[in-house]
């Protein structure tokens, strides 16, 4: 990758640009967002809650916050068995914290605003629904999820 | 009686209306922290409302509250010209007066006399002397002192509650360390308390010492303390409580720095887990620093504490209000007395009390007093007492509310729970299972009760408030005496003491209000139902079982029951469940984590909280594991006796 | 901490209402009968107080302290005498022994708390 490309690594020169933070899900590439997100936390194990979503795998201590974790694979279905995590990436949007559970953190990008395109469909809808475009570029095609669609339900009915 | 064509009458009336108002505007003047601090906006606004007061009784030859109220005015017209400051000692004499001159007002409204109190004027009088001379104290301890198992703290402790007082303690006679006997006392102590201060409540204070020590009480020259102090302050540059400037804080940031000083604790065990290899030798000096660290976190938590924590005061005033409504309705005569109620609780209890006090209220005047011709036969005063008092309790707060009505009517509670199916006709019952019942939810909906010269509406409404607070409620009547009902609550909403339990792998807290009893369960006590429910025998009664971890779905659950232990909970309404866990690790004082603004409802679940080891520890809804468990009613009265 | 009391009268009336007054005000309580069983009490449990009756069978209230004063681990337990009269020389008589603080009975349980607090914090 060159400065000169549209993904290209964080510059200084550019802080106005949108920024993206890419990590790997599953073997594959997605991002979020560096405005929703807080903090990146190496993985503690969470308690589990009781009768939750299966995507919900606890949740744990942020400095005095309970912090839901969500099991992003099993969230966007992308792999039947649940994977080792590593990194938990807290996110924060609509004055409310979660942490999505992924396999690494890659990069810090900056885009260009062109680069970003509406959503495509998708045959995986829960992919589908979580995400808020793609960003097109050196013929890479890189997912931009919306943080606020993956987090725990508000006001889900009680089982 | 009134003569509505009267114009004067409706004058007169008139004035008792605004009379409210002002005073009113009067608690509103003395509860606001400016006050306390001579703000030229609220001391003229209390002396307006008093003055007023003065105004209108003086017109209506209401003698004994004009002249009160002259005398009143008279130190609030001293501060408002700068004769002089309130301070804490003024304000404890204030805040008496000012309900005087309403149990005046009232007695004025109902064409009676009131007792004589013009000592709380003379009270006021004094205070505004204050140069009159501060006490001045020299206590010197003997051996014997000590060899009698009496602690010079403790008395000091004393001392400092009846006033601020300066204390200075002396070492002079200490010798070298080498040449002490443990055994002699050595120290001495000067203390200087204000003048204010009655001279048989010092001396109380060494009650049990006058003998056995080296005793001066004297009445000191020179400027007095309030101004000694202020001096001091001047140099230190924290002043001190109610005398300096105040500020306004947003409640958010007071709620943040109380969740940091919860982190900090939680940091700090964290901390001791990881270091205990170095904290073992009790004289290392990793040890020390750490229960430096100890007492100083905890010395914060407590300032914090000390910040959101507000008098009951404003509460108890605003209960008087709704006594003088409900006695007018109910036609009968009632004043309101309050003891303690400078007691400090967190601002939220305060606020969640509000609702099931007013309730009590109503319910000591239209169900505990009787009408003022019955109290009259009965050779009682006309005019009814409903007492109000706070305390502290050893980490608790407790709240009476008595009333010296006709008492509980047992008969007729007796015949309506009958009636309503709560008990069986031939059931026995104490006098005290028998006053639960009016904590029954099916008391409330008896419309029957409501002509009931006992009392039972809407207890149960009070009782599911107090829990939702952490709180209990236990009643006792004496017939024909009157009725007194115990209110214990904690002293903030963010602290709760819960048992930690073992289930499923995972440790969960319960909280310990909705506790009632912990039994070992045998196979043997255990039935089943056709459809598969699960009852167990407690004391000859039949409660649901609900297998913590099971019903949680937590992943190690065990399917057998036999060396577990059943926790009996109760909810709101007092339906029980018996809770199956595998063990029962101990009791603790938990920070309360909210869980449902970043995960959403939990099913079971009613908050989290962060252990020693930073852990979350999830803390289980009572009610709704009881509703889990598919439990039936049972009558309140057991679930009464056993939280008794 | 909860606070402990060891509390000792040989009236069932008394100690119930003792153990009434101190469980309510958040003490934990020992009950005892006389001054032999209160010592028994104090070979296992250390009180932060103890409140004694004077006249009792086996061993009074004076018998009491002076045994109290003479265990080491329990020389400088305060102990809160129950009189039955503010007679100047049962008090003098009771400080002589070495008690603490006296109550007069019948007590009101606020003072009785209070002069708990006084002797033992």
């Amino acid at each position: 990758m060159t400065a000169a490309s549209p993904i290209s690594p964080k510059s200084p020169t550019r802080e106005a640009a949108p920024e993206v933070l890419t990590f790997c899900l599953a073997g594959r590439d997605f991002c979020l967002p560096i405005t929703s997100v807080r903090e990146i936390r190496s993985w503690s194990d969470p308690t589990p809650l009781p009768l939750s979503d299966p995507s919900l795998l606890g949740v744990i201590n942020l400095r005095g916050t309970i912090l839901p974790i969500i099991d992003l694979a099993h969230k966007l279905r992308l792999s039947a068995a649940r994977s080792r995590c590593d990194v938990i990436i807290v996110v924060a949007c609509a004055g409310r914290l979660a942490g999505f559970a992924v396999d690494r953190v890659a990069d810090i990008l900056t885009f260009a605003p062109d680069a970003l395109s509406p959503p495509p469909a998708l045959a995986n809808t829960a992919i589908a629904a979580g995400l808020s475009g793609m960003i097109l570029a050196e013929g890479r095609c890189l997912p931009v999820l919306d943080a606020t669609r993956l987090m725990p339900q508000q006001n889900r009915d009680r089982p | 009686m009134t003569q509505t064509d009267d114009p004067l009458a409706a004058i007169r009336t008139s004035f008792f209306q605004e009379c409210e108002e002002l005073l009113e505007q009067l608690a509103d003047a003395l509860a606001d922290p400016a006050f306390a601090a001579t703000a030229p906006d609220q001391v003229n606004a209390a002396f307006r409302a008093v003055h007023s007061v003065k105004g209108g009784a003086a017109s209506f030859e209401l003698d004994q509250l004009s002249a009160f109220a002259h005398r009143f005015e008279n130190t609030f017209d001293d501060l408002r010209a700068g004769r002089r400051r309130v301070d804490p000692a003024l304000m404890r004499r204030i805040l008496p007066a000012a309900d005087h001159l309403s149990f005046l007002i009232e007695a004025a409204r109902a064409g009676r006399t009131c007792v004589d109190r013009s000592d709380l004027l003379q009270a006021l009088d004094q205070s505004e002397n204050p140069a009159s001379g501060d006490w001045f104290i020299r206590f010197r301890p003997t051996a014997a002192l000590y060899a009698t198992g009496n602690e010079p703290l403790h008395i000091l402790n004393a001392l400092l509650e009846l006033g601020d007082a300066r204390i200075d303690l002396s070492t002079e006679t200490l010798p070298h360390l080498s040449d002490i006997n443990p055994e002699e006392g050595y120290l001495s102590w000067q203390l200087r308390l204000p003048g204010t201060i009655a001279e048989q409540a010092l001396r109380d204070c060494f009650d049990f010492v006058e003998d056995v020590c080296d005793l001066q009480i004297t009445r000191a020259v020179g400027p007095a303390l309030s101004q000694a102090k202020a001096t001091a302050d001047a140099r230190r540059s924290a002043p001190a409580a109610g005398d300096g400037p105040t500020v306004r804080i947003d409640l958010d940031r007071i709620d943040r720095l109380m969740n940091l000083v919860g982190e900090l604790v939680i940091g700090q065990s964290m901390l001791e887990q990881t270091i205990a290899p170095a904290l073992a030798n009790s004289h290392s000096p990793a040890r020390t620093a750490f229960d430096t660290l100890t007492s100083l976190t905890s010395d914060l938590q407590d300032s914090v504490m000390a910040i959101r924590a507000q008098p009951v005061k404003p509460l108890f005033q605003r209960m008087s209000r709704i006594l003088r409504d409900a006695a007018a309705v109910a036609g009968k005569e009632a004043t309101i007395r309050f003891l303690g109620e400078m007691t400090e609780v967190d601002r939220s209890i305060i606020e969640g009390l509000t609702e099931p006090l007013t309730h009590m209220i109503r319910n000591a005047v239209d169900h505990g007093l009787e009408k003022p011709a019955d109290r009259r036969a009965l050779g009682k005063p006309t005019c009814g007492t409903v007492t109000l008092s706070a305390a502290h309790r050893v980490g608790r707060v407790l709240i009476e509310l008595f009333d010296d009505g006709a008492g509980i009517d047992r008969a007729r509670v007796r015949a309506v729970a009958v009636d309503r199916g709560l008990i069986d006709h031939d059931q026995r019952l104490t006098d005290a299972e028998t006053d639960a019942l009016l904590f029954h939810p099916g008391f409330s909906t008896a419309q029957a009760v409501t002509s009931l010269s006992g009392r039972g509406v809407g207890l149960d409404v009070v009782r599911a408030a107090l829990s939702r607070l952490g709180g209990r409620i236990t009643i006792e009547s004496q017939p024909g005496q009157g009725t007194r009902f115990q209110l214990s609550l904690p002293l903030t909403l963010a602290v709760t003491d819960g048992m930690a339990l073992r289930s499923g792998g995972q440790i969960l807290l319960l909280p310990l209000a909705s506790i009632r009893e912990t039994v070992r369960v045998r196979g043997a006590d255990i039935r089943r139902l056709d459809d598969g429910t699960e009852l167990m025998q407690i004391r000859g009664q039949l409660v649901s079982l609900c297998d913590v971890a099971a019903v949680l779905g937590l992943p190690e659950s065990t399917p057998h029951h036999d060396h577990s232990v059943a926790v009996l909970v109760a909810d709101e309404d007092g339906r029980q469940a018996a809770l199956i866990v595998d063990e029962i690790i101990d009791q603790r004082q938990v920070v309360i984590k909210g869980l449902r603004t970043n995960c959403g409802p939990v099913a079971g679940i009613a908050a989290a909280t962060i252990l020693g080891d930073g852990r979350v520890a999830l803390i289980l809804d009572p009610g709704d594991m009881v509703r889990r468990a598919g439990s039936p009613a049972v009558p309140p009265s057991e679930t009464e006796r056993l939280a008794g | 901490m909860t606070r402990h009391v060891l509390a000792v009268d040989d009236s069932r009336t008394i100690r119930d209402l003792l153990h009434l007054a101190l469980t309510e005000a958040g003490y934990r309580v020992t009950l005892a009968e006389d001054g032999l069983q209160a010592l028994e009490v104090l070979q296992h449990q250390t009180p932060d107080a103890i409140i004694s009756d004077i006249n009792m069978p086996r061993l009074d209230g004076f018998g009491l302290i002076e045994a109290v004063r003479r265990i080491d681990g329990h020389r400088a337990t305060p102990i809160l005498m129950l009189t039955t009269e503010s007679a100047p020389e049962l008090k003098a008589r009771a400080r002589a022994a070495g008690a603490t603080g006296w109550i007069v009975k019948p007590f009101e349980a606020a003072k009785l708390i209070k002069a708990l607090q006084m002797i033992a914090g």
